[in-house]
C-alpha cells in the first residue's frame, strides 16, 4: 500500500500534467491501475463482488469499470470507518439523488494536488484577485459537504482577494462586485463558476442590467453540466462570446470532472478540446456494446483516475457521451488523448414502475 | 382557471362534464366506437411498430369483445364520472381501464402524463380521429383527456367531481390521490406497484421448444419497455438449467430485432453491478437481454429492475418452494410446461398473498376486465338489486 501511494504521488507530482506521449504514459499507468484494482478487491467486497475475480488487465481497457449510478445507491468504500476523513455529495443540478463518495486524508490530498498541478498548466502560477461567481451560501451547510462547495473550496487556492458575486439568493451582489470592480479595474483576476450559473445568475443579470465588468484581462475558469444550457441553445462559441463581451474575459477555460473523481479533471486547450493529464485516461465506449471506440468516434466516456484510494472509484464509465478526438496530435502542443464532450445520456434514471406524474 | 391542457375534442367547462345525460351500461355508440378504433390500428400500417396498439386492436374486435364483456347481474347503472389518473411510463395500459368505464356507460376524465411518448400519443391520436366523427358525438361530450402538471390543484379539484377514481401509480403516486377529498361514495380503485413472473418448469424441455418459448416470453416483456406491472420481471426456474444459455441466445436475438436505446447498455450494466455489489444477484448473461440470478425477491432488486431486457432468474428444485416468494405485489405469473392446476392448488392456500392471474407465458399483457383482483365492470357501474 505505501508502495503504490508512493507511485501515485509521484505520478502527480513530478511529472508535467501533459509532459508524455501516450505510449510512454500508459505504459506507465497500467501498473498502477492493477494495483489499484488489486487494492480494492481487497478492501472493498462491494468492488471485489461486483468485478468478480479479474486477474492483472493487459491493457487499461481490460480494467473493470464501475457504473458512475452506483455511487448514488450504495456507499462504496474502501477504508474502516475510522479513517474517513470527509464525505463528499454531489449535487449535480439535475440529478436527483446525490452520490456519496467516501474520502479519506491520503485520496483528499491528492485530490488538491492533482489539481493544482492540472490547472496552472492553464493558469500559470500567480495567484491573481479571484471573483467567484457564485454563492457564499453554498459554503455554509458543512453537515452536508456538496460538490459545488467542494469545487469553489479547490479552486479559491488559485486566487487571492476572494469575492463573492452573487448573494445567498443567488442575485448578482452588486456592492461586492462594484468593488472587486474598482479595485482591479483593468487589471488581470481570475474567475470560476459553474458553468450554469455563470450563464443563468451572472452573465444574464449583467446583460439585462447592460453593465459590463471593466476587466481587460479576466481568466473566467468554469466548469459542470452543459444540459440546461443545451435546452437554451447555449454553446461553447456562445458562451464564450458572452464572456468576453459582459465579464471582460481573454480566456474561457471549460473544464470536465465530476464529484465522483475529485482531482483529475479535464482541461479545455487554447483549442478548446479537452485533455486527459497525466494522472488519468479517457476511453470512450460505443453505447450499445460498450466495446472500446476508435478516434473519430462517439460514446460513453469511461474516466481512470489513479487518485482514489478510499472508495473504488479509479475506473467508473459516466453517463455522459463523448467524442475521442485525437492522440498526442492536437495543435495545442499538449501530449495525451484529447476529446470532447456532448452531454449526458437522455433519462438515465429509470423511474420504478409505473409512476404518474 | 385550471391550468389543463385539453387532448381531445372535448367542448366546454370540466366541471359542466358531470352534468351530461347518462348513456346506458353497454350502449351501442360504445360498442360501434370500439369497433371502429379496433379497424383503425389493426388496418392502418402506421401502427405496425407498435405492437401494443395492434394487440389493443385486437382485444377490441367484436368477436374478442363478445368473450369478454359480459354484463354484470342485476340491472346495471353507470357510476357517473370516472376520474382516471393514469401512469407515467406505461404508454397505454389507462386505454384499458377507460375502455370499461366507456362500455359501463360513464362519463370520463382522463389525465394522461405530459412525457411525449410517442404510443401515447398515436394512441390519443386514434381516438381523437374518432371522436369528432358525428356518429360519435356522444361520447366526445362526455369524455375528455386532459393534461395538466402534477404539483397543480387540479386533481384535488376533479376528485371532487368524480363518482370513482381509477388510479394508475406507484403506490407513492396513488397514496397522494387517495389523500384527495372526494364524494362519500366515490369508489377508487387503485392500480399501485406490482410486478410479475413466468414460470418456466424446464423438466421435459425440449431444445425444439425453445424458440416458442422465446417468443412468448419476448411477447410479454417488449411492449411498455418491459415496465408494466403484468412485464414479466421474474423467471422462477424449476428444474434442468442446460437449455438456459440458448434460451437467453435466444430472447437476445429478438430483442435485437427492434431498435436499440442509447441507455438499455448502461441501464443494464448499473441494474446487474448493484445486484452483484450488494450480492442479492449474480450477473449471467449480458447482451442484448441481461440475465442475473438471485436467491429471493428482494424489494430493493425489484426496485433496481428497469426493464428493457432485463431478467432476473430464480432457480427452483421443486414447484411448492414457488409459493413464498409470490408477496402481496406479484400481479401475474404466467406458466409454461407445468399444469394450470398444479399451480391453481399452490395458489389455494390461503398463506400465498399475491397473483391476481395466472396466464400461460405470452399472454401476460392480454387485458381481460377481471384485473389486479377487480372485476372492473362491476365496479365500473352500480348493480341494482331487485326482487
Amino acid at each position: 500500500m505505501t508502495d503504490l501511494h508512493a507511485q501515485i504521488d509521484e505520478l502527480i507530482q513530478t511529472v508535467l500534467p501533459y509532459g508524455e506521449a501516450q505510449g510512454d504514459k500508459r505504459a506507465r499507468l497500467l501498473p498502477i491501475f492493477n494495483q489499484l484494482h488489486q487494492h480494492h478487491l481487497q478492501a472493498c467486497g462491494d468492488y471485489a463482488r461486483l468485478t468478480g475475480d479479474v486477474s492483472a488487465a493487459d491493457s487499461l481497457e481490460a480494467l473493470p469499470y464501475v457504473a458512475v449510478r452506483l455511487f448514488k445507491h450504495l456507499r462504496l468504500q474502501s477504508i474502516a470507518a475510522g479513517e474517513v476523513f470527509k464525505t463528499l455529495q454531489s449535487s449535480g443540478t439535475t440529478a436527483t439523488t446525490p452520490a456519496t463518495v467516501v474520502l479519506d486524508k491520503f485520496t483528499a490530498a491528492r485530490q488538491s494536488k492533482a489539481l493544482v498541478k492540472i490547472l496552472q498548466a492553464s493558469l500559470g502560477n500567480a495567484r491573481l484577485p479571484m471573483l467567484i461567481l457564485d454563492s457564499k451560501a453554498v459554503l455554509k451547510d458543512r453537515a452536508l459537504f456538496s460538490a459545488r462547495g467542494a469545487g469553489i473550496q479547490g479552486l479559491a487556492m488559485f486566487g487571492r482577494d476572494h469575492t463573492y458575486a452573487l448573494d445567498e439568493n443567488m442575485q448578482p451582489d452588486w456592492p461586492a462586485i462594484d468593488a472587486f470592480a474598482e479595485k482591479y479595474a483593468g487589471q488581470a483576476v481570475l474567475m470560476f463558476g459553474f458553468t450554469f450559473m455563470v450563464w443563468a445568475h451572472v452573465i444574464e443579470a449583467l446583460k439585462q442590467a447592460n453593465r459590463r465588468l471593466p476587466f481587460e484581462n479576466a481568466i473566467l475558469l468554469h466548469s459542470g453540466g452543459w444540459k440546461k444550457l443545451i435546452d437554451q441553445q447555449v454553446s461553447d462559441a456562445v458562451f464564450q462570446a458572452g464572456a468576453t463581451e459582459w465579464l471582460g474575459t481573454t480566456q474561457v477555460t471549460n473544464f470536465y470532472g465530476m464529484a465522483e473523481q475529485v482531482g483529475s479533471v479535464f482541461v479545455q486547450c487554447s483549442h478548446r478540446h479537452l485533455h486527459t493529464p497525466m494522472c488519468a485516461e479517457i476511453i470512450v465506449r460505443n453505447p450499445f456494446t460498450l466495446a472500446p471506440c476508435a478516434v473519430g468516434e462517439t460514446g460513453l466516456l469511461q474516466v481512470l483516475s489513479v487518485i482514489p484510494t478510499s472508495y473504488p472509484g479509479f475506473s467508473l464509465l459516466t453517463e455522459d457521451m463523448g467524442t475521442l478526438l485525437g492522440e498526442d496530435d492536437c495543435p495545442c502542443g499538449w501530449h495525451g488523448r484529447y476529446f470532447s464532450v456532448q452531454g449526458r445520456l437522455p433519462k438515465t434514471e429509470v423511474r420504478g414502475c409505473s409512476d404518474a406524474s | 382557471m385550471m391550468q389543463v391542457e385539453f387532448l381531445s375534442p372535448y367542448q366546454g367547462q370540466l366541471s359542466a362534464l358531470p352534468h351530461q345525460a347518462p348513456l346506458a351500461c353497454g350502449n351501442a355508440v360504445a360498442l360501434a366506437f370500439c369497433a371502429e378504433l379496433s379497424q383503425h390500428l389493426m388496418r392502418d400500417a402506421q401502427y405496425r411498430q407498435y405492437p401494443e396498439l395492434v394487440a389493443l386492436g385486437f382485444w377490441l374486435r367484436d368477436a374478442s369483445i363478445k368473450q369478454w364483456f359480459e354484463m354484470p347481474g342485476g340491472l346495471c347503472k353507470p357510476l357517473g364520472t370516472v376520474l382516471h389518473i393514469t401512469p407515467n411510463n406505461v404508454d397505454s395500459m389507462f386505454v384499458y381501464s377507460w375502455i370499461c368505464a366507456l362500455l359501463m356507460g360513464n362519463h370520463n376524465i382522463v389525465r394522461v402524463s405530459n412525457s411525449d411518448n410517442p404510443v401515447k400519443q398515436q394512441l390519443i391520436a386514434a381516438i381523437n380521429g374518432l371522436l369528432v366523427q358525428p356518429q360519435f358525438a356522444e361520447l366526445a361530450s362526455r369524455n375528455v383527456f386532459v393534461s395538466y402538471a402534477r404539483e397543480s390543484d387540479v386533481s384535488a379539484r376533479l376528485s371532487l367531481l368524480a363518482d370513482a377514481r381509477v388510479l394508475w401509480g406507484g403506490d407513492a403516486s396513488v397514496m397522494a390521490i387517495r389523500a384527495l377529498p372526494a364524494k362519500a361514495r366515490c369508489r377508487d380503485i387503485s392500480f399501485a406497484d406490482r410486478w410479475s413472473a413466468a414460470l418456466i418448469d424446464a423438466n421435459g424441455l425440449q431444445a425444439s421448444q425453445l424458440d416458442q418459448l422465446a417468443q412468448a416470453l419476448w411477447r410479454d416483456s417488449q411492449p411498455h419497455g418491459q415496465m408494466a406491472c403484468s412485464s414479466p420481471r421474474v423467471l422462477f426456474w424449476l428444474g434442468d438449467e442446460q437449455h438456459q444459455p440458448a434460451l437467453w441466445d435466444k430472447l437476445a436475438a429478438l430483442a435485437a430485432q427492434q431498435d436499440d436505446g442509447l441507455t438499455r447498455a448502461n441501464n443494464q450494466l448499473v441494474n446487474q453491478q448493484l445486484l452483484a455489489a450488494t450480492g442479492k444477484g449474480q450477473a449471467l448473461y449480458r447482451g442484448r437481454i441481461a440475465v442475473s440470478s438471485i436467491l429471493a425477491v428482494d424489494e430493493q432488486a425489484l426496485d433496481w429492475f428497469c426493464g428493457d431486457g432485463v431478467f432476473y432468474l430464480l432457480p427452483l428444485t421443486q414447484l411448492q418452494d414457488i409459493t413464498r416468494h409470490l408477496d402481496e405485489k406479484i400481479q401475474t405469473l404466467s406458466y409454461m410446461g407445468c399444469e394450470r392446476d398444479r399451480l391453481l392448488d399452490l395458489l389455494r392456500d390461503p398463506a400465498v398473498r399475491g397473483v391476481d392471474r395466472l396466464v400461460p407465458i405470452g399472454q401476460a399483457l392480454d387485458f381481460a376486465p377481471l384485473w389486479d383482483g377487480y372485476d372492473l365492470l362491476s365496479q365500473l357501474c352500480r348493480q341494482v338489486r331487485y326482487v
